[in-house]
C-alpha cells in the first residue's frame, strides 16, 4: 500500500510507520508541482479513513492512536486531494467521508487547562501542537471557536528569553517548536505575521509565491 | 569498540593512523563553494564520516565497514544514510540478525524517540519473521516501561502484532498498564485494538459487555479522565441503534452528573446521544435541570440545549464550541416534554 505514493518520493521504503506523513509530503509535493499523475488519490483516500480513530482523530497508521500530528496529516492531504471542501463547518448539512463531529470535538478537546494543546488526550501541552491540531480546526472552519486568549498566555511561557519557542514552558528553544510556535501565532492573527497555506505548513507567499 | 585500538583510556587511535585503513582515501564533505551555516564538526566525527564517504562511495560491505558503521551511528544515529548502508552491508555479509537486535536495544534505550533506529529494527524484526516475535514484544514493553506512551514503540507492538502475532496476553498487557495509570490513553488505545482485532476474542460485539462493565468501573473512578469516556463511544461504534437505546450509557452519564463528579464528558457524551435521537429520561432531565439552575439560573424545556448552556459554564476553555453546537443542534430533536420538533 505505502510504496504506490512513495514511489514518487524517489526511494522505495517499506514498513516506515509514519505512513499518513509520508501521505501528506507525497500530496504536498504532487500540489506544488500541480501534477498528480504519481498518485493514486483514491485508493490514497481509502487508506487515510482506515486511520480515523474511534475518538475521532487519526492516527498515524489503521489502528494507531489518534495523534495531532498524524490528524493534521490525513486532514491536509484529504484537503490537497481535493475531498474536504473549504469550511465545511459553515455548511448546514455536514456530510463528509470522515467523521467530521467526532473530529471536531477530539480537536477542541485537546486544548489543556493551561491554554495549551496536547498531541494526545492526557499529554502535556506542547507549543507544536497550537499548529498541528489548530490547523486542523482552521481547515474545517472551527479555529475561531477554540480559546485564543488562553492559547496565547500558554505560548507566550513557551518563548525563550533568547528568542524562539520550546516544547514545554522554562525549557530551553529549538528551531522545530520555534517555528511551529511562529505558525500558532499567525493562526491566532498575531500583527507582523505572514498568512498561512496550512495544508502545506508553510505560509501563503512560500507556497503560493505570491500574498 | 576500543580494545586495541585504544593509545591512551578513552582515545581510540585515529583511523588514518591505523594501518589496516591505510589503503583508503576519506572523502571529506561537499558543502559547496559558500557553505550557509557550516557546522563545527569535532575531528574525530568528520575523521568517521570521512571514511564512512570513502567506503559508502566504493560501496565497501565489509567487516570493517560495518564496525564503521557502529562508529558513526554512535556519533549520530539520525544519520539515514549510514543506516540504510548498514542494512545492505548486513545483507551481504549474512549476519545474524538476532545479534542485531541486541544492537539495537542497546542504543534505543538511549534514544527511545529515533526514527532510524526504529524503523531499523522493524527492517530487522521483518526479516526474522515470526522467530522475532516474542523478542519484539519484549523488547517494546521494555521501552514502554520507561515510557508508557512513547508512539515508536506501540506503532512498533502494533505492527508485530498484526504480522507475527502474539495477541494472548495482550489484553492482560492492558489491563495492567491501565492498572499502573487509567489516565494512560496509549493503553486505552491499544485495548481498543485487541478488543476488535485480536483473533480469539470474537470481535467487538461480543466483547461488548466486558468492556462496558470495565470501561464504566474506570469512568466512576475518575470522570474527569477523558480516555474511558471515548472508548465507551467507541465500543458502539457503527451501531448506532445499540449505542442511544443501552441503558448503561445513559446511567453512566446520570450517575456522574447525580455524584456531583466532573460532569463535562458526561454531558458531552449525552449532547452525543440526544443528537442521535436518544429521547433522555426524567431523571436526566431533572439532573441537568438542577445544574443549570445553579449554574445559569436559566431553564430550559429543550434537554440538549440546556447540556450546551451547562457546558458551556462547566467547560468555559470550550465555550465557543458548546455554544455553536446549541445554535446547530441537529433540526430533528424531538423535544418530548413539549412534543415539538426543535428546530
Amino acid at each position: 500500500m505505502e510504496v504506490f505514493c512513495l514511489s514518487i518520493l524517489g526511494q522505495r521504503q517499506t514498513s516506515d510507520s509514519r505512513i499518513v506523513l509520508l501521505i501528506d509530503l507525497s500530496a504536498a509535493v504532487c500540489c506544488l508541482l500541480e501534477d498528480w499523475s504519481g498518485m493514486d488519490r483514491e485508493k490514497v483516500k481509502e487508506y487515510i479513513l482506515k486511520c480515523q480513530s474511534y475518538n475521532g482523530g487519526f492516527g498515524m497508521t489503521p489502528g494507531a492512536e489518534a495523534h495531532g500530528g498524524g490528524t493534521f496529516c490525513a486532514v491536509a492531504s484529504l484537503r490537497l486531494m481535493g475531498f474536504i471542501e473549504d469550511d465545511i463547518l459553515s455548511k448546514s448539512t455536514v456530510s463528509s467521508i470522515i467523521d467530521i463531529p467526532l473530529l471536531l470535538e477530539w480537536c477542541f478537546q485537546r486544548q489543556a487547562t493551561d491554554g495549551g494543546f496536547q498531541g494526545r488526550p492526557n499529554k502535556p501541552s506542547d507549543t507544536c501542537y497550537a499548529f498541528w491540531v489548530g490547523s486542523v480546526l482552521k481547515m474545517l472552519g472551527g479555529y475561531k471557536l477554540i480559546d485564543g486568549k488562553a492559547l496565547r498566555r500558554f505560548l507566550l511561557t513557551c518563548q525563550s528569553e533568547y528568542g524562539g519557542f520550546s516544547k514545554f514552558p522554562g525549557e530551553l528553544p529549538d528551531l522545530y517548536h520555534s517555528y511551529y510556535g511562529y505558525m500558532a501565532f499567525s493562526l491566532l492573527k498575531e500583527p507582523g505575521l505572514n498568512a498561512l497555506f496550512v495544508e502545506l505548513g508553510l505560509t501563503k507567499v512560500a507556497g503560493l509565491g505570491r500574498i | 569498540m576500543m580494545g586495541s585500538d585504544t593509545e591512551e583510556e578513552g582515545k581510540a587511535v585515529p583511523l588514518r593512523q591505523r594501518p589496516e585503513w591505510s589503503d583508503v582515501t576519506p572523502i571529506p564533505q561537499d558543502d559547496g563553494p559558500n557553505p550557509v551555516v557550516p557546522i563545527a564538526y569535532k575531528p574525530e566525527f568528520e575523521e568517521t564520516m570521512d571514511y564512512f564517504r570513502a567506503l559508502y562511495f566504493n560501496d565497501e560491505r565489509s567487516p570493517r565497514a560495518l564496525q564503521l558503521t557502529h562508529q558513526a551511528i554512535a556519533f549520530n544515529p539520525g544519520n539515514y544514510t549510514v543506516w540504510h548502508f548498514r542494512r545492505l552491508i548486513l545483507e551481504t555479509l549474512n549476519s545474524d540478525l538476532r545479534e542485531e537486535l541486541d544492537y539495537i536495544e542497546q542504543i534505543a534505550k538511549i534514544n527511545t524517540k529515533n526514527y532510524q533506529i526504529w524503523h531499523h529494527r522493524r527492517w530487522v524484526a521483518e526479516k526474522l519473521g515470526n522467530d522475532a516475535m516474542a523478542k519484539e514484544l519484549q523488547f517494546t514493553k521494555k521501552i514502554l516501561s520507561l515510557d508508557a506512551k512513547n508512539y515508536h514503540a506501540w506503532s512498533h507492538r502494533q505492527w508485530v502484532l498484526q504480522t507475527l502475532g502474539g495477541w494472548e496476553d495482550e489484553l492482560d498487557y492492558c489491563n495492567q498498564l491501565l492498572e499502573e495509570d487509567i489516565f494512560n490513553n496509549s493503553a486505552w488505545n491499544q485495548r481498543y485494538l485487541v478488543v476488535t482485532q485480536c483473533p480469539n476474542l470474537g470481535g467487538l460485539r461480543a466483547m461488548r459487555e466486558s468492556e462496558v462493565k470495565y470501561t464504566t468501573k474506570a469512568i466512576l473512578a475518575n470522570p474527569e479522565n477523558e480516555s474511558p469516556w471515548t472508548y465507551l463511544r467507541g465500543l458502539y461504534k457503527g451501531d448506532t441503534n445499540s449505542w442511544i437505546n443501552d441503558p448503561e450509557i445513559s446511567s453512566i452519564c446520570l450517575k456522574v452528573l447525580t455524584a456531583k463528579a466532573y460532569p463535562v464528558f458526561a454531558l458531552s457524551i449525552l449532547l452525543n446521544l440526544l443528537c442521535h435521537g436518544y429521547q433522555g429520561n426524567q431523571e436526566l432531565r431533572d439532573a441537568v435541570g438542577a445544574l443549570n439552575s445553579s449554574i445559569s439560573g436559566k431553564p430550559d424545556s429543550d434537554l440538549a440545549k440546556a447540556v450546551c448552556s451547562v457546558l458551556e459554564h462547566v467547560d468555559p476553555m470550550r465555550a465557543n464550541y458548546w455554544r455553536w453546537r446549541k445554535s446547530n443542534l441537529p433540526s430533528a430533536i424531538i423535544d418530548i416534554s413539549t412534543g415539538i420538533e426543535s428546530l
